[in-house]
């Protein structure tokens, strides 16, 4: 009994990420159709959202390394997945905070292994499955995305250079409705898998299904796919509130770059199972396509946070989860200690966001923003 | 070292693959642009130009809508 209840504590702290994850990234999918008005808002966010379910059921490479590339997963308990969720989420919560572009896919897996380090010590982290099929993607793929976006506006620009604007930026245009809806089926692909890995760890450490196959349950597939769509179209309300000046200025034909090169990367890794940060791409991506028109059109300021973020995200998440399963163990093997840190964290949570409300509900913020 | 622990071919692969499409449905798709808009400037002068140009177009759109469509279902097929 006290395993079923830590089991949907778990679950329910998996779907909750997914959420969070959805929400924290709907900026980076859909900012660029917006912002050159491929699309109207609430229909790029609708599309994006439904586009993330879809790409949710196309692979499970990237959940079967999630599951099995990083930790022993004979080794893996409830508590132990409960405390790496912890660690993502808080870590999540910290950066969004704070206003730092952070991975929670990093997040997601440093969560994990802190957990596990802190559980059972290095023997159960795979450090060359780490290495190999998480940090030097993660250091990889936003350059290759940066590179294909700057080549693909280059070639782009010299074939459509000499031509009428109009009729150039109404079809950039619409391709880009093409290439966004690629950027959302690919995030849905490579985000949502990472939560249905950590959950099938979950089914794994209870004894519901067996570490040797690493079967994904139907029921995981479709609660990842719905709760990363719904969070991708709650949060799109709130980007659609704070758009204008922090998107980055674009034409059509450098957003069809820029995406259309961020759907490839995703896509390509996702492919060969590798967990990428799709916030870090799509940067990126978007980041390519300005620097081939002219390069102090890049925030490089953005670059740099990025690059702080990489270097942090990882121990820090790792940390936080390490002392989550400590937490966790001094109530004992049950429920009571994830339950607890789950009220906890739901406390400091609404405290946040109450903080935040009362912000910009004063007057003083009125001026400040006026 | 290095080499052993990640697997270069793999991320080689992945690499290739996604400037490949990226740049070449970035080409396709820009001469499908070049197509629309020259057909469209030559219009009212010379239907066989608009001929030629439409059917550039709508060979760049195909090939882009078809590469697209491969690589997801390459994807899901793996």
């Amino acid at each position: 009994m006290q395993g079923d209840t830590i089991l949907v504590v778990v679950i329910a702290t998996a779907i909750a990420f997914d959420f969070t994850n959805g929400f924290h990234d709907t900026a980076n999918v859909v900012a660029t159709t917006i912002s050159t008005r491929a699309l109207p808002p609430r229909l790029a966010v609708a599309l994006a959202s439904l586009l993330n379910f879809v790409g949710a059921f196309i692979s499970l490479k990237v959940a079967a390394t999630v599951g099995k590339g990083f930790v022993e997963t004979s080794q893996v308990t409830t508590t132990i997945v409960f405390a790496g969720l912890i660690g993502a989420i808080t870590w999540n919560l910290v950066t969004w905070y704070f206003g730092l572009p952070s991975s929670s896919s990093h997040a997601l897996i440093g969560g994990l292994v802190g957990s596990m380090l802190v559980a059972h010590g290095w023997s159960a982290v795979d450090g060359n499955g780490l290495l190999g099929k998480l940090v030097v993607p993660a250091i990889i793929a936003p350059v290759v995305a940066f590179l294909a976006a700057a080549t693909a506006i280059t070639i782009a620009y010299r074939i459509v250079g000499r031509l009428r604007p109009g009729p150039v930026t109404r079809s950039f245009r619409l391709g880009q409705v093409v290439s966004g809806g690629l950027l959302a089926l690919s995030h849905g692909t490579n985000d949502a898998q990472k939560t249905m890995g950590v959950m099938t760890l979950a089914l794994v450490a209870h004894g519901d299904l067996s570490a040797r196959s690493f079967h994904v349950p139907a029921w995981v597939v479709f609660s990842a796919a719905s709760a990363i769509a719904l969070g991708t179209f709650s949060g799109g309300w709130r980007i659609i509130k704070t758009m204008g000046t922090r998107i980055i200025r674009m034409d059509p034909a450098q957003g069809f770059a820029a995406q259309g090169a961020g759907a490839a990367v995703i896509l390509a890794a996702s492919g060969a199972g590798y967990p990428l940060s799709t916030t870090h791409v799509i940067s990126g991506g978007i980041m390519g396509a300005g620097a081939a028109k002219r390069l102090s059109a890049v925030r490089w300021g953005v670059a740099g946070n990025i690059a702080i973020a990489w270097v942090l995200t990882l121990p820090a998440a790792a940390g936080v989860g390490a002392v989550a399963y400590l937490v966790s163990r001094v109530f004992g093997n049950g429920a009571l200690g994830p339950l607890l840190i789950s009220v906890s964290l739901l406390t400091l949570l609404a405290g946040l966001f109450g903080r935040r409300l009362r912000a910009s509900r004063s007057p003083a913020h009125g001026l400040a923003s006026a | 070292m290095a080499g052993a622990v990640v697997e270069v071919g793999k991320l080689l692969t992945v690499v290739l693959d996604a400037l490949g499409a990226s740049v070449a449905v970035a080409v396709l798709f820009s001469l499908a642009v070049l197509g629309i808009a020259r057909a469209s400037d030559e219009a009212e002068r010379d239907a066989r130009a608009v001929l030629g140009y439409g059917a550039l177009a709508a060979v760049c759109l195909l090939a882009c809508l078809a590469a697209g469509v491969y690589g997801v279902v390459l994807l899901s097929s793996k």
